[in-house]
C-alpha cells in the first residue's frame, strides 16, 4: 500500500490527510505540537468557540481526528531526504520512509530586526497571540505595537476583547500603499469580502490617536530591559515613547526550512519578498515525491491552505496512478480556482502591507544566538564579492547559533545584497544543516536502536 | 590580460595559504587563485585539531616540527589562532586495546620518539572527568591540542596579504600550459602566468595535477561529517578521540562540543559540495554517548560534511613532480592536514627555491603513487 507522511497538522496538513485517506492511502502524520490546529487553530478543541472560522477550524480537527490516518503529536521531524523522513518522539528517534510526503509546516513571522529587537520586553505579535490563544496570557499593561498587517490588527482586537490594552500603534505601513492596493481590491472581493469587512471592523476599533503614522525606523532602548522605543518617521520627524513591551510585526514568509534541506528547488516571490518553494498546479515540488501544501508553499492563509492541502493529496493520487489524469483535473479544478480567488485577494494585501525592511545600522544586532552586530557582517563582506551567507556565517559565526538562520538568514542575505550591490533575490539564502529541529545526542543515538 | 608573478598557488584553503605565506616572505611575488573564496570546502569546515598522536610514520617528521611551530604560531601569523595545547587523549576501553596502543607507543620510542605516551585510568579521569568509567587509560600526546578553524584562516588570509600575496578569489583555473619554462593558467578570460607552480586545490587537485601532466591516481573525495551541540559549561580540555570506536570529541572555546572523527557522508565534486548521512550522523552520535555519558542531552545545533581529497594510502602528497621541479603537489591530506599547514608551507618553499627540504618528507613524495616515469607522454605512450 502506497504510504504517505504528511508534516504538520495545521489547516493544510489536516486537509490532505483526511483527502488521503478518502482516497485510499496510508496515512501518517506527524506535527511537534501537542493538539492538531496548526498555529492559527493552536488548542482549538479546548478553547470555547465563537467566531465562524473558529468553527470551521473545530470542524477540521473534529473530521481530521475521525478520519485523518495515523497522527503522532509532538513529533518533531528534524530531517527530510528524498521521501525519507526521520522523526523524534518522547526521547526516541526513528525513521519514517514513504512513498510520498506533504510538507505543510506551514509559515513564519518574518524576521523584523532593529536596534534593539533583542531586548527582553520586545517579542514578536505572533508569539504574543499563542501565549493568548493557548494560556490566555493577557500583558498586565498597556502594549505598545510596531509594524503591519493584518495579524497586528487582529492581534489587537483579540486582546482588547480579552481585557488587554493597546497603548498605542507605531505603523509601518506607507500611505500610497493604500491607493496601489485598490486596484487589487475588485480581484480581493469574491474570496476575501469577508475578510476585508471583518479587517475594517478591525482597524475602526483602533482609536487614532494612539497611532503614529508613516514610522520608517525604530530603536528600542533600555538598561537591561525594554524601558522606550524612539522613531522616526519617513518625513523625518522623530519622536520616543515609553514602553515596557512592545510587540512587533511584519508579516509572515513561508517556512523554507523544511523544503530548502529537503532539496527542492525555491524561486523569489517578488511580492512578499521571500523564498517560497517552487509547486506546481497539483502543489508537487521540483522533488517528484515531495508535496508543499499550505503557507508553506505561499503564504495565502488558513483557508486557502485546506484547499492546498486537498490539492497535494489529488495531485499525489495522480502521480501514484490512483486517480486517471482526467479524474484528478476534474476534481482538481474547484479547488485551483479557489486558490487563484485566494491569491488574488492576497495580492490586495501584499500590496496593502509591503515588508518594511527597516536599514539596519551598524549598531543593530543581525545574529542574536552568536550576537554578531550588522556592521560586523559588513566589514567582512567588504571588497570581497566571492562572499555569499554561507561564507560571511564562517567569517562572523552569524548564523551559526540555535534558530540556524530562522531569524537573521534574511538580514545576512540583505547585508549581502547590499555590500556587493546586487538584488535580494540573487543573493542564495544558508544553506540549512540537519537538525531541523530540537535534537540531542542521546536521541540521535537511538536511531541505531530503531533503524537497521 | 595576463597577470605575471615569480609562483602561481591554485587553492585557498589552508595549505595553498601557508605555501604562498612562505614563498613570499622568502622574497618572490606570489599570486593566488581560488575558484571560489578562501577557506571554502575543508578549511573551512575543519576540526582544527593540532594532532601528532596517532600519524603516519611518513607524516611524522612534518607534523613533529608543525608541532613546534603551532606552539609559536603568533610569530608566524601574528594571532595565536585559538590554539591551545590542551593535548590529544587517545581513551582505550578494552585491555585488547591497551596492549595494541602501548606497543605502538613503545615501537615510537625505539625510534626515540618520546612525544607519545600511556596513561592510566586516574590520571585520564584527571585529565577528563565526564569520561565513561569503563575507559581503561589512555595513549595521550599532551603538547598536541586544536585550534580555531577559522580563526586560524582569517590568520594565514591576513598574513598572506600582508605579505604581498595577490589573492583572486573567484578565479578558477580551467587550462594550464607549460610555455617555455613558464606556467599559464586560463580561467576562460585572463591567464596567469609564473615560472613556479604550487597545486594545493584540495578535492580538485587531481585535476589540475592532470592538467599540469602528472597523473596521480586518487581515492575518492571523502566528506568528513561533524557535529557541534549548544554551548555547556565547560567540562573537557583535551580532545578525546576513540580507539574501537570512530569518533573525535572536543569542547571549544565558545563552549560547544565539536563530534567528528570520519565518519563519511556523501561527498558531490561535481556541486562542490556534501551532503550528511544520518545514519553516520547516529553512529557519530551513539560513539560521543558511551564515551562521554552526560553528553547525551547536549541539544544538536547543526551537522555538516565537508569535502576534501583522499590518497589511495590515506597519506598526505607533499612533493615536487617527478617530472618538473617547477610544480609542487600539496594536497591528499584525507582529513587530517590542519596540524600540517605551518610546516608543509616551509616545505612548498624550501622545495621549490632550494631543490630540497630541511624536513624529512620522502614518504609524501606524489612518486610513490605515480608509476613508472610519470609525464604527459606516459598516458600517450599507454594508448
Amino acid at each position: 500500500m502506497t504510504a504517505i507522511l504528511v508534516v504538520g497538522a495545521g489547516p493544510a496538513g489536516m486537509s490532505a490527510a483526511i483527502e488521503l485517506s478518502n482516497l485510499g492511502f496510508a496515512v501518517t502524520v506527524v506535527d511537534d505540537q501537542s493538539l492538531p490546529g496548526g498555529r492559527i487553530f493552536a488548542g482549538i478543541e479546548t478553547r470555547e468557540i465563537k467566531t465562524h472560522e473558529e468553527r470551521s477550524g473545530a470542524d477540521l480537527v473534529a473530521h481530521f481526528r475521525r478520519t485523518g490516518g495515523t497522527y503522532l503529536c509532538k513529533t518533531e521531524a528534524w530531517q527530510i531526504q528524498g521521501t525519507k523522513a526521520f522523526v523524534t518522539c518522547d526521547g526516541h528517534a526513528n525513521l519514517i520512509d514513504a512513498d510520498f510526503i506533504v510538507l505543510a509546516t506551514g509559515a513564519q513571522e518574518r524576521p523584523m530586526p532593529f536596534t534593539g529587537w533583542q531586548l527582553p520586553g520586545v517579542m514578536t505579535i505572533g508569539a504574543a497571540q499563542i501565549l493568548l490563544k493557548t494560556a490566555r496570557q493577557i500583558p498586565d499593561k498597556p502594549v505598545w505595537l510596531a509594524g503591519s498587517g493584518p495579524l497586528l490588527l487582529l492581534y489587537a482586537h483579540q486582546l482588547k476583547k480579552a481585557g488587554g490594552k493597546v497603548a498605542g500603534v507605531l505603523d509601518t505601513s506607507r500611505p500610497g500603499c493604500v491607493a496601489a492596493a485598490a486596484r487589487h481590491l475588485p480581484g480581493a472581493l469574491p474570496y476575501g469580502w469577508r475578510d476585508l469587512l471583518q479587517g475594517a471592523r478591525w482597524l475602526a476599533e483602533m482609536r487614532p490617536s494612539h497611532i503614529v503614522r508613516n514610522v520608517a525606523s525604530i530603536v528600542a532602548r533600555g538598561e537591561g530591559r525594554l524601558s522606550d522605543v524612539h522613531f522616526q518617521t519617513r518625513s523625518g520627524a522623530t519622536g520616543q515613547i515609553a514602553a515596557e513591551l512592545l510587540l512587533v510585526h511584519d508579516g509572515v514568509v513561508p517556512s523554507t526550512h523544511n523544503t530548502m534541506a529537503a532539496g527542492c528547488g525555491h524561486r523569489w516571490n517578488p511580492t512578499q519578498r521571500c523564498f517560497e518553494p517552487i509547486v506546481d498546479q497539483f502543489c508537487q515540488s521540483t522533488i517528484a515525491s515531495v508535496f508543499v501544501a499550505g503557507d508553506g508553499a505561499s503564504i495565502a492563509g488558513g483557508r486557502a491552505a485546506m484547499m492546498s492541502g486537498r490539492l497535494a493529496a489529488i495531485g499525489i493520487a495522480r502521480a501514484s496512478g490512483r486517480l486517471s489524469e482526467r479524474e484528478a483535473t476534474t476534481s482538481a479544478r474547484p479547488l485551483q480556482a479557489g486558490l487563484v480567488a485566494a491569491m488574488r485577494f492576497r495580492r490586495f494585501v501584499d500590496t496593502l502591507y509591503p515588508t518594511v525592511e527597516m536599514t539596519l545600522p551598524d549598531e543593530a544586532l543581525v545574529c542574536r544566538c552568536e550576537e554578531v552586530l550588522a556592521g560586523t557582517v559588513r566589514a567582512a563582506l567588504a571588497g570581497r564579492a566571492q562572499l555569499g551567507t554561507d561564507a560571511v556565517k564562517i567569517a562572523t559565526r552569524a548564523g551559526m547559533g540555535p534558530c540556524q538562520g530562522r531569524q537573521c538568514g534574511l538580514s545576512l542575505a540583505r547585508l549581502v545584497a547590499e555590500v556587493h550591490g546586487q538584488p535580494l533575490e540573487a543573493v542564495r539564502p544558508m544553506r540549512i544543516r540537519p537538525p531541523l529541529k530540537p535534537l540531542t545526542l542521546q536521541e540521535l543515538a537511538t536511531l541505531l536502536e530503531t533503524t537497521p | 590580460m595576463t597577470v605575471t608573478s615569480d609562483v602561481l598557488v591554485v587553492g585557498g584553503g589552508l595549505h595553498g595559504l601557508s605555501a604562498a605565506l612562505q614563498l613570499a616572505r622568502r622574497g618572490l611575488s606570489v599570486v593566488l587563485l581560488e575558484r571560489r573564496h578562501i577557506g571554502r570546502h575543508s578549511s573551512g569546515a575543519s576540526a582544527a585539531g593540532v594532532r601528532t598522536l596517532g600519524r603516519a610514520r611518513a607524516e611524522l617528521p612534518a607534523s613533529l616540527v608543525a608541532m613546534h611551530m603551532w606552539h609559536h604560531i603568533a610569530d608566524l601569523v601574528g594571532d595565536d589562532c585559538g590554539f591551545e595545547a590542551n593535548g590529544q587523549v587517545k581513551v582505550v576501553e578494552t585491555e585488547d586495546q591497551w596492549r595494541q596502543q602501548a606497543s605502538l607507543v613503545a615501537a615510537l620510542r625505539e625510534d626515540g620518539l618520546v612525544h607519545e605516551e600511556m596513561i592510566d585510568a586516574v590520571t585520564l579521569r584527571a585529565l577528563a572527568p565526564a569520561i565513561a568509567h569503563h575507559c581503561l587509560g589512555a595513549r595521550i600526546v599532551r603538547d598536541d591540542g586544536a585550534a580555531d578553524p577559522h580563526r586560524t584562516l582569517a590568520a594565514f588570509h591576513r598574513s598572506a596579504l600582508a605579505a604581498g600575496v595577490r589573492i583572486h578569489e573567484g578565479v578558477g583555473v580551467r587550462t594550464l600550459e607549460r610555455i617555455e619554462n613558464v606556467w599559464r593558467a586560463g580561467d576562460g578570460g585572463t591567464h596567469y602566468e609564473a615560472p613556479l607552480l604550487v597545486n594545493a586545490a584540495g578535492a580538485w587537485a587531481g585535476e589540475i595535477a592532470e592538467l599540469a601532466g602528472d597523473q596521480i591516481p586518487l581515492a575518492p573525495p571523502k566528506a568528513s561529517m561533524m557535529i557541534v551541540t549548544e554551548r555547556t559549561a565547560p567540562f573537557l580540555r583535551p580532545t578525546v578521540i576513540a580507539t574501537g570506536r570512530t569518533l573525535s570529541f572536543k569542547q571549544t572555546a565558545q563552549g560547544t562540543v565539536l563530534i567528528g572523527g570520519g565518519q563519511q557522508g556523501w561527498a558531490d565534486v561535481s556541486n562542490e559540495t556534501a551532503h550528511v548521512d544520518v545514519l553516520g550522523l547516529a553512529k557519530s552520535a551513539a560513539a560521543a554517548v558511551a564515551i562521554f555519558p552526560t553528553a547525551g542531552r547536549l541539544r544538536i545545533v547543526r551537522s555538516w560534511a565537508g569535502l576534501e581529497s583522499n590518497s589511495p594510502d590515506g597519506v598526505a602528497i607533499a612533493g615536487l613532480s617527478p617530472r618538473s621541479p617547477s610544480l609542487m603537489h600539496l594536497f591528499g591530506f584525507a582529513g587530517h592536514g590542519f596540524q600540517l599547514v605551518p610546516s608543509l608551507g616551509v616545505v612548498a618553499a624550501e622545495l621549490l627555491l632550494d631543490g630540497r627540504s630541511s624536513i624529512d618528507i620522502d614518504g609524501l613524495a606524489p612518486a610513490r603513487l605515480m608509476d613508472g616515469s610519470a609525464g604527459p607522454r606516459r598516458t600517450a605512450a599507454r594508448i
